[in-house]
């Protein structure tokens, strides 16, 4: 029997280290384990609308990404019952929003209603949820002008058990609203009555007309969620803004003014001495 | 006979007026077949797009832009040099005036149609009216090329009046018909009559102080193409002047060749003298100076800046491989070698003036070639991201051919011109009544 040699050794060992170094560049499990997902959960409220908006995110190369396509499912929970909501997939900014305004909202005696939104994971990401715990708050804001101060009545209730009771202390923020965002004019609480009182400046530009959208919001409240009421009043500057026409410049459709009387001059006292020259031309024919 | 020896004059031309010879039959025909290649050349550009030329992404200007800028510093040239001729009455001058308008026609004639050339939608060609902004360069050149282009030819049809009239009237030798009834429709009626003379004179003067300063601004606006751009190379307040110089430069240098040719074929050794060419070349010699001195300037001052992109592109023209042969060429031919020649008497004389106007010439064409390339290929953006056979220009055959084409074509008009008249105005040097030569500044070694 032929003992097999050291080349043959040689030969099974490089082998083994070619198959190793594979495994180790390679490895047999291909997929990584699944991401954790951190999800948010807000509820907002308007005047002609109420919403639950989920967000939900994934850490990757040392920042947060947003988590696009996926679906989240919406519970409310009312007691020991819970109800299904709906399900939505998140878009592209990884937010995923559930309509409430056709919803029948169920509270618990102290007015206080559970939502939930998960997402059940897959083979990428990890499973997550979040609850919230929301009661339903109504702002109001009236208006009323006395003696020229200008004055904006604001109360707060919410709905317990079929009646409607004050909410004291809530944060409200009061700003106008503007073109990229609120300008904010005061952060005030409401007191004992639900109730605060603003007195509103007299110097603040509107539109042509002079109208401002004024808004009184809850921002993020632990209790309430984020709650917005708007109402237009006829209390600021009127500003015109004039359309100005574009100047004359070089790179504008109309030329400056002296280009155009350079040119035409310069080029009139050319051709004036070109048409002088067909001028002697047509009587040196005749002559 | 009357004025017997102007007539003798008129007589040496009698090829191509009277009847071409057969040289100049195989000239034309051989221009014409180069025309046809070039024709040809046209129609793979129009079938198969700018593809077929060395244009790209970045350099988007190549030959036909030099030879544009060429063919018009030549034409305005032609144009100021004809002005000052005529407007100091430099009599001794006189016999090279209808050169001098002459290649100012042709060079307004032939330089616009490398433009048409390099225009990849020659469909919106009308935009330039149609759509022109009165603030833009490109829209003040194309008023000046027009008005100039209007006003060389006008001009030159009555500098020539007084010589279709005499062509009309004279029996020197004989001409067809349809050439005599041409004569004398061109001569409009013209008899050298007192208020004639005065009209024509008036005319004359007239567009002549109107040509100088009209070419003057037109090679500017041309230069401020460029100048007007913030390209490092081109983004330069020297380029107007630079332009204006460079184009008297090379129109004095083909001046000295056309007239050296003329003298040789027809004789004209008594109005085109050894002084006229030792003339030509002092004026050759300040043209030089100041075209290297705008050279050293342009240069000296890009090596001061510490922009990158600038310094970059001024190491192109250090670099053996990319146009390092090309510049040294230019610097020789247009001043180093000319300097040499020019300055020492002992080398200068009617034939070395020439060839080195020859030499100039060539000098000035790839000069024009290293404003427009090396610039175009040196962005202030890296260029990335594109081929890299896109990133240095190669002009293909399309381009060269056609660039034959419109030299071929001014040959073409020249012929053209001297089988209509005679290169010289002799019947302006006739109502002087005599010939003038230059007086020499000193005594010059013998030619």
């Amino acid at each position: 029997m032929m003992r097999p040699n050291i080349h043959t050794y040689g030969w099974l060992n490089c082998l083994f280290i070619c198959l190793v170094a594979t495994a180790a560049i390679n490895p047999l499990t291909a997929q990584d384990s699944p991401l954790r997902v951190y999800m948010y959960l807000d509820y907002f409220k308007t005047d002609d609308s109420q919403y639950l908006q989920a967000e939900l995110k994934y850490r990757e190369d040392g920042g947060f990404k947003q988590l696009k396509g996926v679906e989240v499912v919406f519970t409310m929970t009312a007691d020991t019952s819970i109800i299904d909501l709906g399900k939505k997939t998140t878009t592209a900014d990884g937010l995923a929003r559930l309509d409430l305004s056709e919803v029948a909202i169920v509270a618990d005696t102290l007015g206080i209603t559970q939502y939930e939104a998960s997402f059940e994971g897959n083979e990428s990401y990890k499973s997550s949820s979040k609850d919230i715990e929301v009661g339903v708050v109504n702002i109001s804001m009236q208006t009323e002008e006395v003696d020229s101060i200008r004055r904006l009545n604001i109360m707060a209730t919410k709905q317990v058990g079929g009646n409607s009771l004050v909410v004291e202390d809530l944060d409200i923020k009061i700003g106008i609203e503007r073109l990229f965002g609120l300008l904010t004019l005061s952060e005030v609480s409401t007191d004992e009555d639900g109730l605060v009182q603003f007195d509103f400046p007299i110097d603040l530009p509107g539109d042509a007309l002079g109208n401002i959208n004024v808004i009184a919001m809850t921002d993020d409240d632990d209790d309430f969620g984020t709650v917005k009421t708007r109402t237009k009043v006829g209390w600021g500057k009127p500003v015109y803004y004039h359309a100005n026409e574009a100047p004359r410049t070089l790179w504008s459709r109309d030329a400056p003014l002296w280009i155009i009387i350079t040119v035409l001059f310069l080029f009139l006292v050319v051709w004036y001495h070109y048409f002088l020259a067909v001028n002697h031309l047509i009587k040196i024919r005749k002559l | 006979m009357e004025n017997s020896v102007f007539d003798q004059l008129l007589a040496k031309f009698k090829d191509p007026i009277s009847k071409p010879s057969s040289s100049w039959w195989i000239l034309l025909v051989a221009m014409l077949m180069i025309i046809a290649v070039g024709l040809f050349a046209l129609i793979q550009q129009i079938v198969h797009g700018h593809i077929v030329t060395g244009m790209r992404d970045h350099v988007v200007w190549g030959v036909f832009i030099v030879n544009f800028i060429f063919f018009l510093g030549i034409g305005y040239a032609g144009a100021i040099l004809a002005g000052i001729f005529h407007l100091t009455r430099l009599q001794w001058a006189k016999p090279l005036h209808r050169i001098a308008v002459w290649f100012s026609l042709i060079g307004l004639c032939v330089g616009p149609i490398f433009i048409f050339l390099c225009v990849g939608r020659l469909d919106r060609i009308h935009y330039l009216f149609t759509h022109a902004r009165i603030q833009s360069p490109i829209t003040w050149d194309v008023m000046a090329i027009l008005t100039n282009l209007i006003l060389v030819s006008t001009y030159l049809y009555i500098a020539h009046i007084r010589d279709f009239a005499k062509l009309r009237d004279t029996d020197v030798f004989d001409l067809p018909k349809w050439k005599r009834k041409l004569y004398n429709k061109l001569a409009l009626n013209y008899r050298g009559t007192h208020e004639q003379n005065h009209r024509l004179n008036r005319a004359q003067n007239g567009l002549a102080a109107t040509m100088i300063p009209a070419a003057i601004v037109a090679d500017s606006l041309l230069a401020w193409l460029f100048g007007m751009s913030l390209r490092p190379g081109w983004h330069s307040t020297l380029f107007a002047p630079e332009f204006i110089l460079v184009a008297i430069y090379s129109g004095v240098a083909l001046l000295i060749v056309l007239m050296w040719f003329y003298r040789r074929k027809y004789q004209l050794d008594n109005l085109m003298t050894n002084q006229h060419f030792q003339y030509a070349g002092y004026l050759l010699l300040l043209l030089c100076l100041g075209f290297a001195y705008f050279t050293l300037s342009e240069y000296i001052t890009e090596w001061y800046n510490i922009n990158e992109t600038h310094e970059r592109w001024l190491d192109k023209f250090l670099t053996i491989g990319e146009f390092g042969i090309m510049s040294f060429a230019a610097i020789g031919f247009a001043i180093v070698i000319p300097l040499i020649i020019l300055i020492i008497p002992r080398f200068r004389n009617a034939g070395s003036i020439t060839v080195v106007s020859g030499l100039i010439l060539i000098g000035l064409w790839l000069k024009r070639y290293l404003i427009i390339v090396p610039t175009l290929e040196t962005p202030h953006l890296p260029i990335q991201d594109i081929r890299p056979e896109y990133v240095n220009y190669q002009a293909t055959w399309v381009e060269w051919s056609l660039s034959l084409a419109g030299f071929a074509l001014g040959v073409v008009l020249l012929l053209l011109l001297n089988y209509l008249a005679p290169s010289i105005p002799v019947a302006d040097i006739e109502r002087d009544d005599e010939i003038v030569v230059p007086k020499p500044f000193y005594k010059t070694s013998n030619e």
